[in-house]
């Protein structure tokens, strides 16, 4: 029933357009190089923030499928992007690597949409300029690119299972000073209920209650043809660790505090530019009642743009990056030296054609040094009423080993050599003025991946033993249906992706089996109906089964999954204040599913959001 | 295990370190309890369609919650998770630690679920659930009571719990060392090896006190009794402060009079899991994917077995007819796999079981 609701929605657009050549815009944005200044390509996605009550790792999911692996509900959020690890993805903010210097991955769940600007992706391994890790892609978040106005914002959200959300923001801009201001409180009890698997019992889940608190500061000056840009984010969270199913009464806990601050420094000279970067992260873990674990990143980059005449666009640079980390595990680490180079040309030849050729090669001291060459180009097409685009890339890819991959007691392996892949794609994207969809097909080959073997005398020791074959489709097709006064946007998002095991680890069965947690299939579907000033939201998703052994065994195999979420939003607008009233039932068919295996995820559940915008 | 190994295997769901361990699960725990393979398993039996083969309890991933109960028929056909088919698909839990047979009763201990599933041997359907436990480890019985080892938490004294077999409640605690491990009883008298130390603690079972404390190895772990009446305690080995292992695994030796009369030292470290032959003369332990052999008297141990081919030995258990079953745990990665070999050392049968096989029960007709 539910999939054929999904299909039946599915299709309902096409019989639309098929009705009516009224179609209008297209929702799914590509934005060029310039507005991501971090990226190497020309085609990066927008991740859209309007809804300032989600999570990074909802965003992120419900807008371009790409896979989360939730450890229960708002809980720990990590990425597979195109059927990668968590490590394999490159996350940037203002353009310096965030991802846990120990763990070498990011919690998307830490990072809340009210704090956050602007995000964007980019998939595949040429998606960094540096940084290590971008085997899957790249995310971007924020960067100092913004126009601020004097505005204002209060934001209240309450919900099923204790949920509530306080948040403020403003912005301000006087003469050469403009800045924002961000601030929210989350909590949550989480005892939301499910069925426990193979009994007629309706369990409460206990032990999974959240809290975060958020602080954003961002302030600019400008002058002449310089910007001095600082943003500070303090986060703190503090969260029962949802246990399993059957382990109910479970009472550990992880409190995070994080410190993420940078200072930009911007020249824009005739057609040059020059923008230097120091930023310093401080984060710190505790687990339970054991010792903090604590790392420290500072990073300094510096990129020069250059516009060469009419056909070239240069841009170079570097990046220093001092990683360390002190915990009862992590003992003794020297600071851990990085040093980047790149050089990215952008030559276009004319009106249709452009290529862009990079360069990066980093070195890690006592890890190794990778060099990366990459290669893009891009074809349009420009018709009367419509433009195909096409583009094709190579490149190399690579991931350090992590903090606690080389220095972790016991088990740490400080002779781990960098992970190492190539990448190839190619794409289609086709826009009408009213109408956009397009395609993107890849394929990577890597070596060398790092898994944790068992070693005689109980210890654990990480080695470069996996190599893996992914190759996938993404597609996306967005529309815009006018009828009268109402207005009907949808959006499509598919996404298959194979991600091969090329070992025979740990037994020949295992060679040529899809890698566990991730799908080979997902599917969005969001559409919103505007009715005057009325919107209505209706978004599904389908998860295909994740395997969670390298034998593809059914028995611990994770079911797949549908959601239908919906909401409707109100503006009240009174002179010039506005206050945006949402109502939103999520998992409205209530099913049962589980995003990591034997961890409940919370059936129907119901959300009142209340923006004021002055 | 050490309190750090735990924590390393415990901080990657929640703190990413997932990532890079691939959803590695708990690593080798250092115990089985010989209790597994004593005279209570396998003696003759009702178990039904289960009274002839053998147990393997498949520990699971750690914080996956699953964990499950294979058994190897005598004509060698595997039925694996018995205990969700036979329960409408419910999950055992997480870490699934030991199970205990008692007749035709079976005592499944979850360690990381908190909790003891008492089932029907025959039907392997739940008769009742313990949860009064705190990271239960191993079971043992006599008369009407049965005797439970709880790490309890990294922080606090393990723990007996007094069972009594009849009603399923507990009776008693007892308090003992940190990280209360395998069991044996002698004479009256339950021994408790305390795993985060090096102690062995001995309770009086009339006065349900605690009599004795004997130092032994490094992280003790099994304990057989063997056919002289004489314990032996297997000593894991731990690590030096710079967390390279300290090669310092031992067998220790303790008389009728709870004195140690013997230790040998292995000169490695050792899984704390280990089994012996059924007159009770030959103990099997091993490291990494080698199983070595010690005779009892014999001054030095040898190597029973090497195999090149598997990736992480993470249980050992001896039939009634003397072959060996070897648990694989294929690092968590996949399936596990239990390898099957004569006296002899030859190998003569591999199975697919569930994930992390880490002990075996042995029923006979």
């Amino acid at each position: 029933m539910k999939v054929v609701v999904f299909w039946m929605t599915f299709l309902c657009p096409f019989f639309l357009k098929a009705q009516s050549d009224t179609v209008l815009m297209r929702p799914i944005e590509i934005m060029g190089f310039g507005l991501v200044p971090y990226a190497t390509g020309e085609v990066v996605r927008v991740i859209h923030t309007v809804d300032p009550f989600k999570t990074l790792d909802a965003t992120l999911f419900s807008q371009a499928g790409v896979y989360m692996k939730n450890y229960g509900h708002q809980q720990l959020s990590t990425i597979s992007f195109r059927g990668t690890s968590a490590v394999h993805t490159n996350v940037l903010w203002h353009g310096i690597p965030v991802n846990a210097p120990t763990l070498g991955s990011t919690d998307f769940s830490q990072w809340h949409t009210w704090m956050i600007d602007d995000v964007a992706i980019q998939p595949g391994n040429q998606g960094a300029l540096y940084g290590s890790g971008s085997i899957g892609g790249t995310v971007f978040i924020d960067h100092f690119n913004k126009i601020r106005t004097n505005t204002a914002a209060i934001g209240w959200g309450l919900g099923s299972f204790g949920y509530n959300f306080q948040g403020a923001r403003a912005e301000y801009k006087k003469d050469q000073l403009q800045g924002t201001t961000h601030i929210y409180r989350e909590a949550i009890n989480n005892d939301f209920t499910y069925p426990l698997k193979g009994t007629d019992l309706i369990q409460t889940q206990k032990n999974a209650a959240a809290l975060s608190y958020g602080f954003r500061q961002e302030l600019q000056h400008f002058w002449n043809n310089q910007r001095l840009s600082l943003d500070l984010l303090l986060f703190y969270q503090h969260r029962e660790s949802q246990p399993v199913i059957s382990q109910n009464e479970g009472q550990d806990f992880i409190k995070t505090h994080n410190i993420k601050s940078v200072v930009e420094h911007f020249i824009d000279i005739n057609k040059r530019s020059i923008s230097t970067t120091l930023g310093w992260m401080n984060d710190q873990m505790i687990y339970n009642q054991n010792p903090a674990i604590r790392s420290q990143q500072i990073t300094l980059t510096q990129r020069y743009e250059y516009d060469i005449g009419d056909h070239f666009h240069l841009n170079s640079g570097f990046l220093i990056n001092l990683l360390t980390a002190k915990g009862s595990n992590l003992e003794n680490i020297n600071p851990q030296k990085q040093l980047d180079f790149f050089v990215i040309v952008t030559y276009r030849i004319n009106d249709r054609w452009s290529s862009t050729w990079g360069l990066r090669e980093s070195f890690m001291i006592d890890a190794g040094s990778k060099l990366l060459p990459s290669l893009g180009a891009e074809r349009k097409w420009i018709f009367p009423k419509s433009s195909l685009v096409s583009h094709a890339k190579i490149a190399q890819g690579f991931r350090y080993p992590t903090l606690n991959d080389r220095f972790w007691l016991p088990g740490g392996n400080p002779s781990l050599n960098p992970e190492q892949s190539a990448s190839t794609e190619i794409g289609f994207e086709l826009r009408y003025p009213k109408f956009n969809t397009q395609v993107n097909i890849y394929q990577t080959w890597a070596q060398d991946w790092i898994l944790w073997l068992p070693q005689s005398g109980n210890i654990w020791r990480p080695e470069n033993i996996q190599k893996v074959a992914i190759s996938g489709i993404d597609y996306a097709l967005g529309y815009q249906y006018f009828f009268n006064e109402t207005e009907l946007e949808s959006e499509v998002v598919l996404n298959y992706q194979c991600s091969i095991n090329k070992s025979a680890y740990p037994s020949q069965a295992a060679y040529g089996n899809q890698l566990p947690y991730v799908p080979y299939f997902t599917a969005i579907w969001s559409n919103k109906i505007h009715i005057k000033k009325w919107t209505i939201a209706l978004d599904q998703s389908y998860t295909s089964r994740r395997y969670t052994t390298l034998d593809e065994s059914d028995t611990y195999a994770v079911a797949p999954y549908f959601l239908l979420d919906m909401a409707i939003d109100y503006p009240l607008i009174l002179g010039k204040v506005t206050t945006q009233t949402s109502f939103k039932a999520n998992n409205i068919f209530n099913n049962y599913y589980e995003n990591i295996q034997n961890r409940a995820m919370p059936g129907i559940n119901f959300q009142l959001q209340i923006i004021t915008k002055l | 295990m050490t309190q750090a190994k735990y924590l390393f295997n415990s901080l990657p769901l929640y703190i990413l370190f997932f990532t890079t361990l691939f959803f590695v699960s708990c690593t080798e725990d250092p115990e089985v309890n010989p209790q597994n393979v004593s005279s209570d398993d396998t003696s003759e039996n009702t178990l039904g369609s289960f009274s002839s083969g053998v147990f393997v309890i498949n520990e699971g991933n750690f914080l996956s919650a699953d964990g499950s109960i294979s058994f190897i028929d005598s004509e060698g056909v595997v039925q694996n998770d018995i205990f969700s088919e036979n329960n409408a698909s419910l999950p055992l839990g997480d870490v699934v630690q030991s199970m205990y047979l008692r007749d035709t009763t079976a005592f499944i201990l979850v360690n990381n679920s908190n909790k003891i599933e008492v089932v029907d041997g025959d039907e392997m359907t739940v008769v009742h659930t313990i949860s009064e436990v705190a990271l239960p480890r191993y079971m043992v019985s006599e008369g009407d009571y049965g005797y439970i080892s709880e790490w309890v938490s990294f922080s606090d004294r393990g723990r007996i719990s007094i069972l009594d077999l009849n009603t399923y409640e507990i009776l008693d605690t007892i308090n003992v060392g940190f990280g209360a491990e395998a069991l044996a009883i002698r004479d009256n008298k339950l021994y408790v090896s305390n795993n985060f130390e090096k102690t062995l603690s001995i309770m009086d079972l009339n006065t349900r006190e605690i009599i004795q404390t004997i130092t032994v190895g490094t992280s003790p772990a099994a304990m057989i009794i063997d056919q002289n009446g004489d314990l032996w305690i297997l000593c894991s080995g731990g690590y030096n402060a710079d967390f390279t292992l300290a090669n310092n695994g031992s067998l220790v030796r303790i008389d009728s009079n709870d004195e140690v009369i013997q230790e040998i030292s292995l000169g490695m470290n050792v899984s704390g899991r280990m089994a012996a032959n059924v007159d009770l003369s030959i103990l099997y332990f091993y490291s990494g994917t080698t199983v070595y052999s010690y005779g009892i008297g014999d001054q030095s141990y040898d190597t029973f077995i090497e195999n090149t081919s598997a990736i992480a030995f993470y249980g050992v258990g001896v039939a009634p007819n003397g072959d060996v079953y070897i648990g694989d745990s294929k690092g968590f990665q996949s399936i596990g796999s239990v390898y099957v070999y004569d006296q002899m050392g030859s190998e003569k049968e591999e199975f697919e079981v569930g994930r992390g096989p880490n002990g075996f029960i042995f029923t006979s007709e």
